[in-house]
C-alpha cells in the first residue's frame, strides 16, 4: 500500500521536506519514504520494533509519543565491510497521520545500530 | 542573547517549569543538570547536527540499503 505522510516541521536538518510518499520495499518488511518536495531524496526505513524490540513502547512510556504511535528508524550503510545501520537516535514518529522526527539524548539509542552485514 | 554568570551549585529558571543547574565545573567543561517537563526535548546541539547528518546519509545511501536488504530477504 502506498500512502502519503506529512511532516509539518520537516526532518531534522531538512526542514523543507514535509511531504513524503511511503511505499513497501517489495519482498521485505521495510518501507521507502520518497520526498514529494525533493524528488531526489528518499530513504529506507524499518519499524523501530523490528530493530530494537519494544522501542515504540519505551518511547511511549517516557511520554515522548502517544500510545500506539508508529515509530520508524532510518537505515543507512556504514563501515568496511559495509553494513546496514539503523538510526535509533533520530526516529520518525507518526501519530494521527502526522510525522515528526525526534532526537533522543540517550546513548542506548545509537545513531548507527547494526542491522545486518551488507554483501 | 541573554548572558548570565553562575557558579557551581547555582541555577537558573526558564519559565515556570524548567531549571538548569550548574552541577560542577571541570576545567573547560561545565556539567549541567536540567529539570524539565517530559514533553520538553533537551538535547545537545551537536547531537542535533549528528542526527541531521545521519538523515542526509540515509538519503544518500537509499540505493545501497535497498540492494542490501533485498539480498538479505
Amino acid at each position: 500500500m502506498i500512502d502519503q505522510l506529512s511532516f509539518p516541521d520537516g526532518l531534522v536538518g531538512l526542514p523543507d521536506l514535509v511531504r513524503f510518499e511511503r511505499s513497501p520495499l517489495e519482498g521485505t518488511v521495510f518501507v521507502e519514504l520518497s520526498s514529494l518536495d525533493d524528488p531526489g531524496f528518499r530513504v529506507v526505513a524499518a519499524a523501530a520494533d523490528e530493530v530494537r524490540p519494544g522501542m515504540s513502547g519505551e518511547l511511549a512510556g517516557r511520554g515522548l509519543t502517544a500510545e500506539g504511535a508508529e515509530v520508524l528508524v532510518l537505515l543507512a550503510v556504514h563501515g568496511d565491510p559495509p553494513a546496514v545501520t539503523a538510526n535509533l537516535a533520530g526516529p520518525l514518529v507518526i501519530e494521527d497521520g502526522l510525522g515528526r522526527q525526534l532526537v533522543l539524548e540517550d546513548p542506548t539509542f545509537p545513531l548507527r545500530a547494526l542491522l545486518t552485514p551488507a554483501e | 542573547m541573554l548572558v548570565l554568570t553562575r557558579r557551581a551549585g547555582q541555577a537558573l529558571r526558564i519559565g515556570g517549569s524548567i531549571e538548569v543547574r550548574v552541577v560542577r565545573i571541570e576545567g573547560d567543561r561545565v556539567v549541567l543538570g536540567v529539570v524539565a517537563p517530559r514533553e520538553i526535548s533537551v538535547v545537545r546541539d551537536e547531537l542535533i547536527a549528528e542526527v541531521a547528518a545521519e538523515t542526509r546519509t540515509a538519503g544518500d545511501a537509499a540505493g545501497l540499503v535497498r540492494d542490501a536488504l533485498r539480498r538479505r530477504a
